[in-house]
């Protein structure tokens, strides 16, 4: 299921495969991707299960954010846009690269994946970035990068074409990068590897920051082994700096090691604590503003506790919603729950991918077919008070056909009745409000109903 | 990359189908208004975890927590069955504060959020919290979003049927 998923989701963005094994310069790896570019299928089922999960997860947001469902409706500060629709789905895609880099099984791929950092875009033409479709442009998982490093820096004007094209970018960057230092991020393949080279410019702090957190957004613990690492890397930090090339190298050729590889900034404290205190708090931070793009309204809201504040009130606010609409669904005719299920096993998916789907979830077990058989059975169970049944009774299948056929296929379903649920919005959110207060009603006079659930309870 | 959530919301809807029949058939009846909204809500959790399918924690979470609700446990084991791993859940009441009284700190509101995501509170990591929040959220919203229809397009039809009737 999720691998269809996946596969929807990805295929779009051309998921190159990388497998070539490191080597010693940026250029042949971009060649070994460019010529890998073709055959996703080859390693792809390598990936799928290990990233499907992040990976759907990354084209459920970037979808749920850019989808103009009238659920966006609902959000106060929801995302709106042209602009963000194409950064989420950068950063989806992103994700979904990225995901497919991720696994143990590739092992050479890792600083080899080079991302032609195009953080150099020179314009706020992070649109730019994208259109560059080469085949290295979509495996970089940059677009995603470039265009949040353009929101918040100027780079300088080295263009992302050139880049592909040139030798190792290293060269370009060095008269750039003489007076800071570069943070650079080369992580494992064990981790969501993303190798990147930033060209500093002035925004080396906030835009490494941004970077570092999102190559560490897939990999929660690598903190403690990394040390090491991170104290090697300080050690000598102006000697890679000028040897762009070598260090690259030196970097490029351990993909093996699974932690990540994070350089000290100027200025701060070269500790391994504090950096590895650093690399999870800018994971952390990477996560809230995610979430903050999720949450509705949370834009203007700053600080950790602020946000967290949001996204709990977002969390009890679906919750209660969901417990509301259950038990408006209970009030009201449940029959056309099993009227959609008619509507399913009938088979209305448009497309045979659905089919499958439709059978493997049948498949579920076999008691469910029969279920599906007598669903009809089900109806005068399940809505006990048949007076106040507007439809026929289930023995009367006709109206049912009839009201059945007037609603299109299912997969048109679900859109027409976001559209249904658009024109009564404000009667369900007036609803909705009234629905509050009744649901504590509920809860209050009908102090039995927590008991209910105990006696569903079953007795281990 | 927007059929993604569409995909979602199909997936629902499609475990919520099953998880209705499943239900229906290991329930008592008759039931009362409140049992059937209980039964509609669990339906529905149950739909949205194994829509996501067990590699959350949150799912594998609300699955158990679920599972512990019905009285007919093969059921629960066969939704359980796509869970690879099964987790204990510890905690069985959703704790709603509405009154956050408390200090304010990022402390207390992790706790608070722990609370809330199902299976939140086995996890300790606070960044993966915050993704398994992340990913949550994308569900719940889906079933929100699923059921809020589904109630509106019955309310469509019963005027239409209100409607049919007066004629």
């Amino acid at each position: 299921m999720e691998n269809e998923l996946f596969m929807n989701a990805g295929a779009s963005s051309h998921p190159p495969v990388i497998t070539s094994p490191s080597s010693s310069s940026a250029m042949l790896n971009w060649v070994s991707m460019e010529t890998q570019s073709v055959d996703p299928s080859l390693g792809c089922n390598l990936f799928w299960e290990k990233s499907t999960e992040q990976s759907i997860f990354h084209s459920a947001l970037s979808s749920l954010v850019s989808s103009p469902t009238p659920s966006n409706s609902n959000f106060s500060g929801g995302v709106v846009g042209g602009e963000n629709v194409m950064i989420r789905e950068l950063i989806g895609k992103r994700g979904n690269i990225v995901d497919i880099y991720g696994t143990p099984a590739s092992n050479g791929n890792v600083s080899g994946s080079c991302y032609a950092t195009p953080m150099s875009s020179p314009t706020p033409g992070r649109m730019m970035v994208m259109k560059t479709t080469t085949p290295i442009t979509e495996i970089s998982g940059d677009p995603g990068f470039a265009e949040r490093a353009a929101r918040f820096s100027c780079f300088g004007s080295r263009s992302f074409n050139g880049r592909t094209n040139s030798p190792f970018p290293m060269n370009n960057e060095q008269p750039v990068a003489t007076n800071e230092k570069m943070p650079r991020i080369s992580s494992s393949p064990a981790l969501k590897p993303l190798v990147s080279r930033v060209p500093t410019g002035e925004s080396s702090g906030e835009f490494s920051r941004k970077r570092k957190a999102k190559s560490k957004q897939n990999s929660p613990s690598t903190v403690s082994p990394s040390k090491e690492i991170e104290e090697k890397e300080d050690s000598d930090p102006k000697r890679c700096k000028k040897s762009e090339e070598n260090g690259d190298k030196t970097k490029s050729i351990d993909p093996y090691k699974d932690y990540i590889h994070v350089r000290a900034r100027r200025g701060q404290a070269t500790d391994s604590h504090s950096l590895a205190e650093r690399v999870r708090r800018e994971k952390i931070s990477e996560r809230m503003k995610l979430l903050q793009d999720l949450v509705p309204g949370c834009n203007k809201v700053t600080g950790k506790a602020l946000m967290l504040d949001e996204i709990i009130n977002y969390v009890q606010s679906l919750q209660r919603q969901v417990e509301f609409l259950s038990m408006k669904l209970s009030s009201v005719n449940t029959r056309l729950d099993f009227n959609m299920d008619a509507i399913l096993s009938k088979d209305i998916f448009p497309s045979s991918n659905n089919l499958m789907h439709h059978q493997q979830v049948l498949q579920l077990d076999s008691s469910a077919e029969t279920l599906l058989g007598d669903h009809h059975n089900n109806n005068l169970q399940l809505n006990p008070d048949i007076s106040s049944n507007n439809i026929i009774n289930p023995l009367e299948t006709s109206e049912t056909r009839s009201f059945i056929s007037h609603l299109p296929t299912f997969a048109h379903f679900t859109d027409s009745i976001s559209q249904y649920s658009t024109f009564s919005e404000d009667d369900l959110t007036s609803i909705i409000h009234m629905g509050f207060a009744q649901n504590r009603l509920h809860e209050l006079n009908h102090g039995s109903s927590k008991q209910v659930p105990s006696h569903m309870k079953a007795e281990l | 990359m927007m059929n993604t959530y569409n995909m979602v919301k199909q997936e629902f809807i499609k475990k919520w189908i099953n998880t209705l029949h499943m239900l229906d058939s290991s329930i008592e009846h008759p039931l009362n208004v409140t049992e059937r909204k209980n039964a509609i809500r669990l339906s529905s959790d149950l739909a949205m975890a194994a829509a996501r399918n067990g590699s959350t924690v949150w799912s594998r979470a609300l699955i158990s927590r679920s599972g512990n609700k019905t009285a007919n446990k093969p059921m629960a084991r066969r939704i359980l069955k796509k869970a690879r791993n099964r987790m204990k859940n510890r905690c069985n009441i959703l704790r709603r504060n509405g009154n956050f009284t408390a200090k304010t700190g990022v402390r207390k509101r992790t706790d608070l959020l722990k609370s809330l995501v199902p299976g939140g509170e086995l996890i300790d990591d606070k960044d993966y919290l915050i993704r398994e929040t992340l990913d949550y959220i994308v569900y719940l919203r889906a079933q929100v979003d699923v059921m809020r229809t589904v109630a509106a397009v019955d309310l469509f039809t019963r005027n239409l049927t209100n409607d049919r009737r007066n004629k």
